[in-house]
């Protein structure tokens, strides 16, 4: 990386040796012209810097010295290098968790679906009890809440749209359809939701995904259409 | 004379020109500078291809991961509609006590035998249940459900529509993006209007004219080619038709859920006929060939 060394001789010569040969800006030959030091009149604080330099004689020539100029792209390149590959790590790292969640999400939706025809609380029971083993807290019930869209079925506030977190649970006499691997955050009463399981403010800082499904249940023999929401997290 | 580029020590040392550069600048540091700049270079095309890489990392499996939850929800949405029960009654549903409920396909086909057309209370039923199972995706999709008999020779049935529901986004499509040259020809402008959705009863046999079968499945084959990619569930049904001597006799019929990302169905500068629309929307928009009137 470095230049040829000056020889000793050649070093001590006044003549040969480098800051020698430049005419430094003291007062005699400051601003003279055919010098290579810049007219004071011309320049700025950059050149004056760089006069300054120029002008310590001890340390500039050497290793470090010659080398100096090209640690600096060279520090700045993997600086560079490592922060890219940190960013993408992590961007290929959030990307992959993303879709072992969807794709889990997928697995335990179609076990419960089986064949879109549930027609006992036995039978889903069943269902849920054949998920097994998961990488993710999930949650999943049925719900009649786009099917019979009443105020009683609405979200909390009983108005408007419902999120998909107060979707609430079907009935069928005091069976309540749901599966999950967690234990409710609060007690289910007599109108169970989602929100029972997940909120919005403890799911705040997770990775959430959720996925809704038609799906039709018998219940009282009657086929009633339906919809399942399965919503895991993290 | 040949020089060799080392000096000879016992000669005498040569000048500088005066007006040569400082040595340092000039020799010294020179190749190692080039050499990381060099560095710097390749790592920053590296960067770059890595920032590509992870910015595009994925983008095919959370295509595929979106087009097996749409495909699974049209197939599970038409087992949902096909499966289900229903009243009688329009008025009600199937939550309500004192509704006389039977299977939808069951009520659709005691309503076919008779005249091979499905009354308005029996569309209304069914127009409704389809709205239901499909409320979810409503809002970001348009679908189409159709019951068609294809032509059959055995039973010397023609073609027919026998139900159409079409689920379209109201689009207020802003008409003086499509005379700027600026905008591209394939960009449309458009808002969502008031409603925000329309659903439609098509071939209904009081419209305003005879449906041609064939020229039906053309005028779909177009829309479904047009729009982008679509989810479809298809699954067989059996009709039956009385002979008039008491009789009857059972066909082939065939329900289909096509359900795609809402997308303007009308004319645009590419396109001077449009799929379902004219130029603007509205029902006064649509071709008689649909022969459709608005769900209300």
């Amino acid at each position: 990386m470095s230049a040829p060394r000056v020889k000793t001789a050649e070093k001590n010569n006044p003549q040969y040796s480098s800051l020698a040969a430049v005419p430094r800006p003291n007062a005699k030959n400051k601003g003279t012209a055919g010098a290579p030091w810049p007219n004071n009149k011309n320049t700025g604080m950059a050149s004056v810097a760089f006069g300054l330099f120029m002008q310590s004689r001890h340390g500039y020539i050497g290793p470090i010295g010659d080398d100096f100029p090209s640690l600096i792209p060279l520090i700045f390149g993997l600086l560079m290098f490592f922060t890219a590959f940190t960013i993408n790590f992590d961007s290929f790292d959030n990307a992959n968790t993303r879709f072992n969640a969807d794709v889990t999400l997928l697995r335990i939706s179609r076990t419960l679906q089986s064949n879109s025809y549930i027609y006992s609380y036995t039978n889903f029971n069943e269902l849920c009890s054949q998920i097994g083993v998961v990488n993710l807290k999930f949650a999943a019930a049925l719900t009649e809440a786009w099917v019979n869209p009443s105020n009683a079925t609405r979200g909390a506030s009983g108005k408007g749209a419902f999120g998909i977190l107060d979707v609430p649970v079907f009935r069928s006499g005091n069976n309540a359809f749901y599966c999950s691997n967690q234990e409710p955050l609060s007690p289910l009463n007599n109108n169970p939701r989602v929100s029972n399981f997940v909120t919005a403010e403890s799911s705040a800082d997770r990775l959430l995904v959720s996925r809704v499904f038609p799906i039709v249940v018998e219940d009282d023999k009657v086929v009633k259409p339906m919809h399942l929401v399965v919503v895991a997290w993290k | 004379m040949k020089t060799t580029g080392r000096r000879n020590p016992s000669s005498p040392i040569p000048k500088r020109p005066a007006n040569a550069l400082p040595p340092l600048l000039g020799e010294k540091g020179q190749a190692a500078v080039t050499d990381a700049l060099y560095f710097l270079m390749v790592v920053t095309f590296l960067s770059i291809f890595m920032f590509g890489f992870a910015n595009s990392y994925g983008n095919s499996i959370r295509e595929k991961i979106g087009n097996e939850y749409s495909t699974s929800f049209a197939t599970n949405a038409l087992k949902t509609i096909l499966y289900a029960s229903t009243p009688r009654e329009a008025s009600k549903t199937v939550y309500d006590a004192d509704a006389e409920i039977d299977y939808l396909l069951a009520v659709i086909k005691e309503d076919y035998s008779d005249d091979a057309v499905l009354g308005p209370t029996e569309r209304k039923v069914l127009g409704r249940t389809v709205s239901a199972v499909m409320a979810p995706v409503a809002d970001t999709k348009d679908y189409a459900f159709y019951v068609t008999i294809p032509p059959q020779e055995q039973t010397n049935k023609q073609g027919q529509f026998i139900f159409l529901y079409l689920h379209t986004t109201n689009f207020k499509v802003d008409a003086s993006a499509f005379s700027s040259q600026k905008v591209p020809r394939y960009f449309v402008m458009a808002s969502a209007g008031e409603p925000s959705h329309r659903d439609y009863f098509c071939v209904v046999p009081a419209g305003q004219g005879d449906v041609d079968y064939s020229d039906l499945v053309k005028r779909l084959s177009r829309l479904f080619a047009n729009i982008g990619p679509t989810a479809q569930a298809s699954s067989q049904v059996k009709l039956v038709q009385e002979t008039g001597k008491g009789s009857w006799f059972d066909f082939r019929a065939q329900a289909d859920l096509v359900m795609w990302d809402a997308t303007w169905l009308g004319a645009t500068r590419d396109r001077q006929a449009g799929l379902f629309y004219g130029e603007s929307n509205g029902p006064a928009e649509i071709d008689p060939a649909w022969s459709c009137e608005e769900v209300m």
